[in-house]
């Protein structure tokens, strides 16, 4: 069986995300509506304002299960990155709103809640509580991983089972004292509503791992390159012409893990599109599992769920030309957009900055003087720290650094930014005070939870 | 604007949308003020029942969380209002009701099983002389 095919599209469109929009206010608004019409009268504002806040922050969790299910059509219009930001957000936003369902109750109508003892309460009534804190929990220990230190793999599994237990109390709470269910049909729409969350967990944590599981692959080389930067070379250990992604996606890898297990890690493909069965994925010890890459040995088993992400070059292919900022290893992404473009025989302008501390550690610099013969390429490194003798930029990618090596044509060339965060935000406000269109940068994001 | 804060924007701007809207399902259901109660027929006369024990019954309905499904003068879940319940049903109509029993429990579904609970309350007696001069 072939992987799927990436999907190879102009840029993005306002309409394509207002579409997106609409489609998400329709999946929480619509089953909500649906309660409208019916014998039952109103019963004053307030009380139906707070009772509609609840079923709408359940849906908008509901959606949180779908934003991170890794589907590919609904990333493409706005980029991985914004998904996964609007993940974050929203899963406030929700949070917001069923505070808001409790607390509007809590006002100005407290008798309504009943006794909030466990021992006394009806278990519905207790199961929206534990719900409201359960969704807390999962979002502050989100927020705070980093500072909490806690060890992303046993964050990603808690994140799951904590966000599905909160979202199943949440359901109970609803099938409990949801007094707008009062027909079969609107309780069948909210049971078929509720199911089809519990489907989609289902999908993504059975079977998706499950088709990831039967496409194997293995592990070819495992190459050392500047700067501690090990690249891992797979290729197919099942029946396939190949791996067909665009250059800039990512894959998530499992190594040493079933896709099971929820140990899988996203890193971009470095190597050529055009190179379907050799697939490289160039990685730095950066944590715990980073670190490991280097104890591989060949003929260990990966598996691949790819390709993911609207980061790079074929999202724009009629651009007049390319400019790069790669920040570190934030150049994996890159390396493939100049393989592929290399592998084409593209003639188009580009310009990569590439910033790194140190001269020495400066992965796939001597593959760059080479594809800078291949390719009408011009590379800036920016160092940091530079030897003794170096003439070239130094410091940060600033403002003046882009001015200097940009082209006049800059206006028209497609920007793509990988690196740090702090890197790609002051690239992106350099770029804006040059005059460079937003639409037309493009970056990825490098560390997100 | 970077990607990120283009993003809370827009994360923003969904959920002031979706919190719009459920205000606006609110107004839509609110339309029409809500129909007042029938008026109570003919009911027949409530047993005299002294301050103390409307009192102790009152207390009962707040202690046993009725007012988590139905409201009486503006407190509580608007879903169910009492307001008047004593001139709609007789007594043993409201025990059975208070304790999820007969007719009312075919009604109240699970809710009864939850209702029965009810029924060992010492101050059962007094509840209903409560609910029985609510008029």
């Amino acid at each position: 069986m072939n992987p799927p095919a990436p999907r190879r599209r102009g840029p993005h469109t306002t309409r394509d995300a207002i579409v997106w929009l609409a489609a998400y206010l329709a999946a929480v608004t619509v089953p909500l509506f649906a309660l409208l019409p019916g014998p039952a009268a109103g019963r004053g504002f307030t009380w139906d304002f707070a009772m509609a806040l609840g079923y709408a922050g359940l849906a908008m969790f509901g959606v949180q299960f779908a934003l991170t299910a890794r589907f590919k059509r609904a990333t493409a219009p706005f980029g991985i990155d914004i998904v996964y930001y609007f993940h974050r957000y929203l899963a406030l936003a929700a949070l917001a709103v069923a505070l808001g369902h409790y607390g509007m109750l809590r006002a100005t109508n407290p008798a309504a809640l009943g006794s909030a003892d466990p021992f006394v309460a009806p278990p519905h009534m207790t199961a929206g509580r534990v719900a409201l804190v359960l969704f807390a929990l999962v979002i502050a220990s989100s927020l705070a991983r980093r500072r909490l230190r806690i060890d992303y793999d046993a964050w990603r599994v808690a994140h799951a089972a904590l966000a599905t237990a909160a979202f199943a109390a949440a359901l109970w709470h609803l099938f409990g004292a949801g007094r707008f269910l009062d027909t079969v049909w609107k309780q069948a729409l909210w049971a078929a509503y509720g199911a089809f969350w519990v489907l989609l967990i289902a999908w993504v944590r059975v079977a998706r791992p499950w088709r990831v599981a039967r496409r194997p692959w293995t592990v070819a080389e495992v190459r050392a390159e500047r700067g501690r930067v090990w690249t891992l070379v797979l290729e197919p250990a099942y029946p396939t012409e190949g791996l067909r992604f665009a250059p800039g996606q990512f894959a998530w890898l499992a190594l040493r893990a079933s896709p099971f297990a929820m140990r899988e890690h996203p890193f971009s493909i470095a190597s050529s599109a055009e190179r379907p069965r050799r697939i490289e994925l160039s990685i730095k010890e950066l944590g715990d599992f980073t670190s490991t890459i280097k104890h591989t040995r060949r003929g260990e088993t990966a598996w691949l769920d790819a390709p993911y992400g609207t980061f790079g070059i074929d999202e724009h292919p009629a651009a007049f030309g390319y400019a790069f900022v790669a920040g570190g290893v934030g150049i994996a992404p890159i390396m493939s957009m100049l393989r592929t473009l290399a592998d084409r025989g593209d003639r188009r302008p580009l310009v990569l900055f590439y910033g790194n501390r140190v001269w020495e550690r400066v992965a796939f610099r001597e593959e760059l003087d080479a594809l800078a013969q291949r390719l009408d390429l011009k590379v800036v490194h920016v160092l940091q720290e530079p030897p003794p003798g170096w003439t070239g930029e130094r410091g940060f990618v600033t403002e003046d650094v882009l001015m200097r090596h940009l082209p006049v044509t800059r206006h028209r060339f497609e920007y793509f930014l990988c690196g740090p965060t702090p890197m790609t935000v002051s690239v992106e406000r350099a770029l804006d005070a040059l005059g460079v269109a937003a639409e037309r940068v493009h970056s990825e994001i490098f560390d997100w939870v | 604007m970077t990607r990120e804060s283009r993003a809370k924007w827009l994360a923003a701007a969904t959920a002031a949308l979706v919190i719009a809207l459920a205000a606006l399902f609110a107004a839509l259901r609110n339309l029409s003020p809500p129909p007042r109660a029938a008026q109570p027929a003919a009911a027949p006369p409530a047993p005299a029942a002294d301050a103390a024990r409307i009192a102790a019954g009152r207390a009962a309905f707040e202690r046993m969380n009725c007012a988590m499904c139905h409201s009486i003068a503006g407190r509580g879940n608007p879903s169910h209002p009492l307001d008047g319940v004593g001139g709609r049903r007789d007594r043993a109509q409201l025990r059975a009701w208070t304790l999820g029993e007969g007719e009312a429990a075919a009604q109240l579904g699970g809710v009864a099983a939850l209702k029965r609970r009810n029924a060992t309350d010492p101050d059962l007696e007094a509840l209903l002389d409560y609910l029985q001069q609510l008029r």
